[in-house]
């Protein structure tokens, strides 16, 4: 299972690459919002969603998502971190 | 009974009405009492400034409790509403203002950030109403060519029965809709055009004060008319999506309550890709209406299956007929079978409006045969604002017939029963090395092949006006064995229709109105060939 901080690094390798942000992703922190930054649009924001579920291993639920906090880096990692803790078995 | 105007019929629901819910919108909660005596202090500051001979008042505003005050505000004034997009490119905006002749323009705060470079381009001094702001001085100061009345110099209006100068025929709203030519083409909306859509939709839909609207599209997207005026109209509310939740809409859908939902298809593809369209997700809708594009089967059974409560129609019409003029409604025993190529049909006229399918000299085809839309009825536009050649082109008497119609230039043929299907544009035609292709074609053939409903193909590299090939945009997964699919293409099709290449990708990118943005997947074929 991937922690956290794992699946934030590799969201963040994968927006650096995807938007070709170069030296500019020093400026991509937890609290960055994704869509109101104008970073990514509803395309690109489905592209991350495919690729975060790829590397968590399973769907990844937004029925019931806060708006407000999910398109923040932080956020959607976190989302996507609870989501794999939860489907973890229970010892 | 007063003729129908929108200002009448907001007025006569806020009068029966007062106390029940009109607006909610970001934080603001505002009853129908609230929402008309709001909107009528500002129609007094209106009535004040605007010179006699103004026709329209701008709102520059997005979806807010001030963008639909405003609204309101310039109908009860008697004048019809510009909306202008904060979001769309400030020349664009600019060019419009300068069409419209708008000199008086309320800015609501989301707005305010464009607000400078919009009024460094406008050609014309305009007074600026800025109901959310305390103070315009500092406005005034940088601009002073414009006029600035910030909200505490409002003055206080008193509520009457019935809007001022509440002419049928006068302008309701002026909506902009792209030209081919690069200049945007202003549609005039008459109160009587936009009466006779709201009071059939009421009927169709059995609206009343009970109902929960939400309201997603731009307001300079006539989708929008389809959610304000039936429900400002019936009491009920108007409940604004915000932008982020326009992303992903499931939890604003039950926090709302929603009743009756009104999207462009695309949003249900999308809201499926973000799986979040769960077996009765949405209990509380009772309508969802669909328009703007081409509806899909799979579209339908993705939003049945969480919309499990709710009828759905599929609805068609350009901006030119007042939003839609045809209704399709879905029924999920026998519909499947008048689906064609995977495509829900348009359907019939409603009751009031008159369509025929007409072949090049203007006469009507026989059934299943493809001809050019033309519509009539009291829905139908004067034409486009000050473009008297482009009206002429597009708005036409047709050979035995006295009445004014509009050239739609999209193809449709009907069946037996009289039922119509979408098939494409008249304009949408391209050559491939010489050859005449028609798109839709091409998508269905691929669809049928790869057994997945969301292909856009495009004519792709093109020089000088013909296109080398074509490359299909599937909406899929990797798993999409793209060689196989072309194969099968090749069966169906002649070899300079089958596409050059398939595109495998995750969803579609989508335009501020949630159509599929064909520009961006132009240009994502311009990125790789460069």
């Amino acid at each position: 299972m991937m922690t956290r901080e794992e699946i934030t690094a590799r969201v963040r390798q994968w927006i650096t690459t995807h938007k070709q942000l170069g030296s500019d992703a020093g400026g991509l922190e937890d609290g960055t919002d994704l869509i109101a930054s104008g970073l990514l649009d509803s395309f690109d924001f489905v592209q991350l969603l495919a690729f975060t579920e790829q590397l968590v291993g399973s769907e990844i639920d937004l029925s019931d998502i806060d708006v407000d906090s999910f398109t923040t880096l932080g956020g959607f990692c976190a989302h996507a971190a609870g989501q794999t803790q939860s489907l973890t078995p229970s010892a | 009974m007063p003729e129908f105007t929108l200002a009448n019929a907001f007025l006569a629901a806020a009068r029966k009405y007062v106390e029940r819910p009109a607006l909610v919108a970001g934080r603001e909660r505002l009853s129908y009492g609230e929402l008309a005596q709001r909107a009528t202090d500002w129609s007094a500051t209106i009535r004040a400034v605007a010179p006699t001979d103004a026709m329209l008042v701008g709102v520059f505003a997005s979806r807010s409790a001030t963008a639909y005050t405003g609204i309101l505000s310039a109908l009860i004034s008697g004048f019809g509403y510009l909306p202008l997009n904060p979001h769309f490119p400030t020349e664009r905006n600019a060019r419009i203002l300068a069409l419209s002749d708008v000199r008086v323009l309320i800015v609501a705060a989301e707005a305010t950030q464009q607000l400078d470079s919009l009024l460094a381009s406008a050609l014309q001094p305009l007074t600026i109403l800025l109901p959310d702001h305390a103070s315009a001085a500092a406005w005034q100061t940088g601009h002073t060519r414009h006029r600035f009345i910030a909200a505490c110099d409002f003055r206080r209006g008193c509520i009457v029965a019935s809007g001022v100068d509440a002419d049928p025929a006068a302008t309701a709203y002026l909506l902009f809709t792209s030209g081919s030519t690069g200049e945007p083409k202003g549609v005039a909306v008459s109160n009587m055009n936009v009466g006779a859509y709201v009071t059939h939709v009421c009927e169709r839909y059995g609206i009343s004060e009970n109902d929960r609207f939400s309201q997603m599209p731009d307001l300079t997207f006539d989708l929008s008319i389809q959610e304000l005026w039936p429900c400002f109209s019936s009491g009920a509310c108007l409940c604004a999506v915000p932008k982020k939740a326009t992303f992903q809409p499931s939890a604003f859908i039950r926090e709302h309550a929603i009743t009756l939902w009104t999207s462009v298809p695309s949003v249900v593809s999308f809201m499926d890709q973000m799986h979040v369209l769960k077996p009765n997700a949405f209990p509380t809708i009772r309508w969802s209406v669909f328009c703007g594009e081409a509806l899909t089967l799979a579209q339908v059974h993705a939003w049945e299956r969480a919309a499990s409560n709710s009828r759905i129609e599929n609805l068609y019409g350009p901006t030119e007929a007042t939003v839609a003029s045809t209704g399709y409604p879905w029924n999920p025993e026998f519909s499947s079978a008048d689906c064609i190529n995977g495509i829900v049909p348009i359907g019939w006229s409603f009751p009031h409006q008159r369509d025929r399918i007409v072949d090049s000299e203007g006469f009507e085809v026989a059934p299943g045969q493809t001809g050019e839309l033309c519509l009539a009825g009291p829905q139908v536009t004067a034409g486009y604002l000050n473009d008297p050649i482009r009206t002429a082109e597009r708005f036409v008497r047709l050979p035995d017939s006295s009445e004014l119609w509009y050239r739609t230039g999209d193809l449709a043929f009907r069946t037996e029963t009289g039922c119509m299907h979408f098939a494409g544009r008249r304009d949408d035609q391209v050559k491939i090395r010489g050859y005449r292709v028609e798109l839709q074609e091409i998508d269905a053939a691929v669809r049928r092949a790869s057994g997945l409903d969301g292909v856009v193909s495009l004519a792709w590299p093109v020089r000088g006006g013909s296109a080398d090939g074509i490359v299909s945009f599937v909406c899929g997964t990797d798993e999409l064995d793209s060689l196989q699919v072309l194969e099968r293409c090749r069966t169906v099709l002649p070899d300079y229709m089958v596409p050059s290449r398939l595109l495998v990708i995750p969803t579609f990118p989508l335009t501020a109105n949630g159509k599929v943005d064909r520009r961006k997947l132009t240009q994502m074929l311009s990125g790789e060939a460069g």
